[in-house]
């Protein structure tokens, strides 16, 4: 009898143990800075087929409000769980963008993968999220132009500043001229790439006016 | 634990669940198949279903389960299952209780999405909700009372495999289970389906019965015998499957299994209710 539940036990320790180890290799993995995440040309590339259907978009704020502004917030402004989908880095994608991102999902960096949505729906979604753009929280001023050529202006809510970690009390200015736009180094849970803070940005384009 | 503080347990959950003001719903159609789809990262689902067994011989019984389900991060669900059983006049029992963990390991969207899936499992005999099957014979017809003092810790893996095929969804689960409690060898099973949301656009009003909020499938599991007894004697049921997304917060579904072979009950009636709570949500 003795060996028998001696045995159980190891059996058990051994369980909880390899399960703990899993956990705890997977969580130091995903603890990492989560990649880049951009979508692929071909999904980029793709046209919203629901662009000049008139209505549809109610459909696409009801999913939105139900499925997203649990980690997005109500207003799509952002939580500790998601990022603020009206600031320029989200809204400065193309709608197969943004379509490619809600179908896969990035579950390292905690987006879920809603390809259960039938694809009109997801297509509803992204009409919604333009609408975001729209709000007051966040305004992107085309055509300000640099000796470096033109550039966006880009007026982040004070949250997104604080989450995205840009620094300046003013405005965060990003050049079109560097090597990638500033969305490209964000990511997805919002934060700002050490090289892309705003600070930096001036040094980049100027690195990049040097021979 | 009695089978009716079982269900004082499930009334508190439901009434808990009532009062609380905001939460999602996305509940898979089937029973027993899983897809590839995890939990959303800081929500608790809780669930109550129940398998009502009719089988060839001996006395129909159910078998209700009560479910947490919480998405630790994006590519790890956690579950925790309690579970007893009633037999029309022959008696309860509780029985036992299920530690389940899915872990998906790639990020995105494939054409074919892998899941790993752990379960440990501290049951007995009378267990009945047959949330998975494998090996071979018959169910046990002896008396609740005396299967509840066969004590089973089993350990679990699966392989998941799902696709999202346009509007449908394809999902196949590997099975493979070792009973730690005894010397039976390892016990095989699978399980697959199909389910299709009758949806297109999403209505902007809230509506209950618009056909976004239906999910239609079937799914099919059984046995594939054990190493030690062969595959004789398995057990093999289908099951349309069908789910109802009642408002954002509640999920219902339904499916009626038909035992394909002689060692399966006649049916398996399953029925259950699912309630999404976002436990950890921060402004």
């Amino acid at each position: 009898m003795m060996p028998r539940i001696s045995r159980m036990l190891i059996a058990q320790l051994l369980l909880v143990m390899s399960i703990a180890a899993q956990a705890f290799v997977l969580s130091a993995q995903t603890s990492e800075r989560p990649s880049r995440w951009i979508a692929p040309p071909e999904a980029a590339t793709r046209a919203n087929p629901l662009a000049n259907r008139a209505g549809v978009v109610t459909g696409g704020r009801k999913l939105f409000h139900d499925r997203c502004a649990a980690c997005h917030g109500d207003d799509g402004q952002g939580t500790s769980k998601g990022p603020n989908l009206s600031a320029a880095y989200v809204q400065g994608q193309s709608d197969g963008a943004l379509f490619f991102k809600i179908t896969q999902g990035n579950t390292r960096a905690g987006m879920p993968t809603f390809s259960f949505f039938p694809e009109p729906q997801r297509w509803q979604l992204v009409l919604h999220l333009r609408e975001l753009r729209r709000s007051p929280a966040a305004t992107i001023d085309r055509g300000v132009c640099s000796p470096l050529g033109c550039a966006n202006r880009i007026s982040l809510t004070p949250r997104a500043r604080t989450r995205a970690a840009v620094r300046q009390a003013g405005h965060a200015v990003v050049h079109e001229s560097c090597r990638r736009p500033l969305w490209a180094s964000l990511a997805v849970d919002g934060s700002v790439g050490p090289d892309r803070g705003s600070g930096e940005v001036d040094r980049c384009c100027n690195d990049r006016r040097r021979p | 634990m009695s089978i009716s503080s079982l269900r004082i347990g499930f009334c508190c959950l439901v009434a808990c669940a009532l009062v609380a003001n905001r939460a999602l719903a996305q509940e898979r159609p089937y029973f027993v198949t899983y897809d590839h789809y995890l939990e959303e990262p800081g929500n608790l689902e809780i669930a109550v279903a129940s398998t009502s067994g009719f089988p060839k011989e001996g006395r129909g019984y159910s078998a209700p389960w009560l479910e947490l389900e919480y998405g630790v991060n994006g590519w790890w669900t956690a579950e925790i299952y309690l579970e007893g059983v009633t037999t029309r006049h022959a008696g309860s029992a509780f029985g036992g209780w299920r530690w389940e963990n899915r872990f998906r390991p790639f990020k995105g969207e494939h054409r074919l999405n892998p899941v790993l899936y752990v379960e440990y499992e501290n049951i007995n005999e009378a267990s009945r909700i047959q949330k998975e099957i494998v090996g071979g014979g018959p169910l046990s017809i002896e008396p609740i009372g005396g299967l509840r003092e066969e004590h089973a810790r089993e350990l679990e893996g699966k392989l998941i495999l799902s696709s999202a095929a346009g509007a449908w969804n394809v999902s196949e689960n590997f099975v493979l289970e070792k009973n730690l409690s005894e010397d039976e060898g390892v016990e095989f099973g699978y399980s697959v389906g199909i389910s299709r949301s009758l949806g297109g656009l999403a209505s902007g009003n809230t509506c209950y019965f618009c056909r976004e909020n239906f999910v239609l499938g079937a799914e099919a599991y059984g046995g594939l015998g054990s190493t030690s007894a062969g595959i004789e004697a398995t057990r093999h049921f289908i099951a349309p499957v069908v789910s109802w997304r009642v408002g954002n917060r509640n999920a219902l579904k339904a499916s009626l299994g038909f035992g394909l072979t002689e060692s399966s009950d006649r049916y398996l009636l399953r029925v259950g209710w699912a309630y999404e709570l976002p436990v950890r949500r921060a402004r």
